[in-house]
């Protein structure tokens, strides 16, 4: 790792994190800016991101998700005497496949972003009657997958056909399910094979820190923290519980600690935040504090425990504000907009 | 070497710099967003009356030219209310906690949540003799236990005078008897509920004009215009949370991945492409600082736009020709939105809206680096 030029600073970073304003554009001003530009680009920490975090991640889930068409196939084929473990063999694939995907999607960089291939893998919440409606239509190719929409396709919707209402052999339900498993895995291989996407060092910095955040965001406020607290207004009105993502497979939380455990590794890891902050001199103290305290709220954090978990999202809320403010100044990273901005 | 790299990038840098022109004071920038805000609210609470009295003209005497003309009337109103939703995600009075919003543009809706469907003729706040409408009840009954239970604005009056969509190839066809005593049951349930739920409607509009009105010294408007750099913040956020998140991803992308009428904006007129483009207006109005007023007149003066140019002409043209473009991709979806989704990926329609998609996705980035070239680099919605 080379060293960085420009001068040593804790967070907040001094100069460097200092906005423009609309005034004041001269040399005089830009010269600090510049400076921190180019010891950025000099920095090496993304050289290898695709290589070295992206693809045997990518390999990973391609891997996990081969193996899903034929344990389900094996469900369709099974007699009434071999169904039961066929089922069980078919859904510890899936909540293989599943690990795997929410270690490699919890960041989406590169072709992930690319391809917007969390939509098409894993649409939450997915929706039953549409695929009620997809098994009536049969599909049998490709092709005819693509004329299905997403909530009746991917992780979620294999997760309802085999635990919510579980595919019996020689089924429609299980010859659709062989189809959703087959597009899962043909999509993870494209993921796998997908070069790397031609960016700048700054562009990719910027991609890099915006999906974190993104990632992070949707672990906190998506995955842990909304579907609390509509469960609670749902408690106080009497009315049916609203779940968790991967609750009906009971991975609800394993999928956070695949989440925060691929987060944790981009934030402290060979390619990350603090990578990045030390390679420019910037003392990186706070953000493993934040991370650390944020590691200790998620160790062995469940479902059942609805006041860990909103303490847990606190405690990620923090760690967010630190890296939207402080790291990302530091970096001279703007904040852009993401799918999370609508409502 | 790095002294090199330093000289060789000043040069780049320098030799880049494209002629600028003079940076107008931010406040201006300000005081004319607040007057095309105002102007654009002032235009839809217009149309929107003109919309009500289109309404009452067909409860009054119920007929299918009376019931088009009413929906004609929407539509209209629909054209300005959509450009305005530029207006929306940092917590302005549009949106911030005590903001109608949510009574105004809420969606998707279940229908059945309001009146009668197919399958279930009985249902909804219409149907149920025991709920007494007025204003107060039916926004006390918006989104109660459950975000789809959309009982008021747009799309509630878009219900009643549409009908749920049925058919692959219109709208919805509600019949004009269904607000005929003793041609449909509680047909005068019915009329009141569509009555009173445009009441709502202008109510809420006009607080937003008041808000942004400019002979207020204690409205938003007021503390607005002298916000300075945060302001401007604000002004970004919208544009970029409203091309991204909202409308190339709840509005399109979503609906694209799920080929589902449910994730249509204005299913039972089938106007969602008119959305769309009145949607990407709206965020080139703000770019621009200039607004078609519904008069014909024209709203100019300083803007972001020149704000940016001030100090990177190249990157002000470069967005304001991706906005642009934008517009002129979302005025290819053609109607109706809900065949549009449908088929493969080389679906000549969904290829309409991907490329939208794409150039919404492309101009929010841009905004981003236009906002970075005034000293803007928090674009999130909380307070930096």
């Amino acid at each position: 790792m080379t060293a960085a030029c420009g001068p040593a600073h804790t967070l907040p970073g001094g100069p460097l994190s200092g906005s423009k304003g609309v005034e004041g554009w001269g040399i005089r001003r830009r010269l600090p800016r510049l400076l921190a530009f180019l010891a950025f680009v000099s920095t090496p920490v993304l050289a290898d991101l695709h290589q070295g975090w992206y693809a045997p991640r990518a390999a990973e889930f391609a891997q996990a998700s081969a193996s899903l068409p034929t344990a389900i196939g094996s469900l369709c084929a099974a007699t009434p005497v071999t169904a039961p473990a066929a089922l069980e063999k078919a859904r510890a694939r899936w909540l293989e496949s599943l690990a795997a995907w929410e270690r490699f999607s919890a960041v989406a960089i590169g072709p992930l972003l690319e391809r917007r291939a969390q939509r098409q893998i894993d649409f939450n919440p997915t929706r039953p009657h549409l695929i009620e409606k997809a098994v009536h239509s049969a599909p049998n190719t490709p092709a005819d997958m693509e004329r299905i929409g997403t909530p009746a396709k991917g992780l979620p919707a294999l997760e309802w056909l085999l635990w919510v209402k579980p595919a019996r052999p020689a089924s429609p339900e299980c010859r659709y399910a062989v189809q959703v498993a087959a597009e899962i895995a043909r999509e993870a291989d494209a993921l796998a094979g997908a070069p790397p996407i031609s960016r700048d060092e700054s562009e990719s910095w910027s991609e890099l820190l915006n999906q974190w955040l993104f990632g992070l965001e949707k672990l906190r406020w998506a995955g842990m923290e909304m579907p609390l607290r509509r469960t609670m207004t749902a408690e106080q009105a009497g009315r049916a519980l609203p779940v968790f993502p991967r609750q009906a497979s009971a991975a609800t939380a394993t999928a956070w600690r695949e989440q925060w455990r691929a987060l944790r590794e981009l934030a402290l890891g060979p390619f990350s935040l603090r990578a990045a902050l030390a390679a420019r001199g910037v003392a990186t103290k706070d953000l493993e504090q934040a991370l650390e305290r944020a590691d200790q709220a998620m160790d062995g954090l469940n479902s059942e425990d609805g006041g860990r978990i909103l303490a847990a999202a606190e405690t990620l809320g923090e760690l967010q504000k630190l890296v939207e403010t402080r790291v990302a100044s530091a970096l001279g990273v703007s904040l852009g907009f993401s799918d999370a901005d609508g409502d | 070497m790095k002294k090199l790299l330093l000289a060789l990038a000043l040069s780049a840098a320098l030799a880049t710099q494209p002629t600028l022109s003079a940076a107008p004071d931010v406040n201006a920038v300000l005081t004319h967003h607040a007057e095309l805000v105002h102007a654009n609210y002032t235009d839809t609470l217009n149309e929107a009356r003109a919309m009500q009295r289109a309404i009452d003209t067909f409860l009054a005497s119920p007929s299918a030219q009376s019931q088009q003309a009413a929906q004609q009337a929407w539509r209209a109103a629909r054209e300005f209310y959509g450009q305005t939703e530029a207006f929306r995600f940092y917590g302005g009075p549009i949106d911030d906690d005590n903001g109608p919003e949510g009574r105004l543009n809420a969606w998707p809706m279940d229908e059945s949540f309001v009146d009668k469907v197919e399958g279930g003729p009985e249902s909804g706040l219409i149907n149920d003799r025991a709920f007494a409408i007025s204003k107060e009840s039916i926004a006390a009954q918006n989104e109660r236990d459950g975000e789809e239970n959309i009982a008021t604005g747009w799309h509630a009056i878009e219900f009643l005078l549409w009908g749920q969509d049925l058919s692959e190839t219109g709208p919805g066809n509600r019949a004009f008897t269904d607000f005929v005593d003793a041609q449909a049951p509680n047909a005068d349930r019915r009329r009141q509920y569509l009555r009173v739920v445009t009441e709502l409607l202008l109510d809420d509009l006009d607080y937003l004009v008041k808000a942004w009105r400019p002979d207020s010294r204690l409205n938003y408007r007021a503390k607005f215009v002298e916000g300075g750099q945060e302001s401007l913040r604000k002004i970004f956020v919208a544009m970029g949370s409203l091309s991204r998140g909202e409308l190339a991803g709840e509005r399109l992308e979503v609906a694209l991945n799920s080929q589902d009428q449910e994730d249509e904006h204005s299913c039972f007129s089938d106007n969602t492409h008119r959305d769309a483009v009145t949607n990407a207006m709206g965020i080139e109005n703000v770019w621009l600082g200039r607004y078609k007023r519904a008069d014909g007149s024209v709203l100019q003066g300083p803007s972001p736009r020149d704000l940016v140019a001030a100090v990177n002409a190249t990157l002000a043209d470069k967005t304001s020709k991706q906005l642009a473009g934008s517009v002129a991709r979302a005025s290819a979806i053609q109607a109706p939105f809900d065949r549009e989704i449908i088929g493969g990926k080389d679906a000549p329609g969904r290829q309409r809206i991907q490329a939208t998609v794409n150039s919404l996705v492309q101009q929010s980035k841009d905004l981003v680096a236009a906002a970075h070239a005034v000293g803007i680099s928090k674009l999130t919605l909380v307070q930096p």
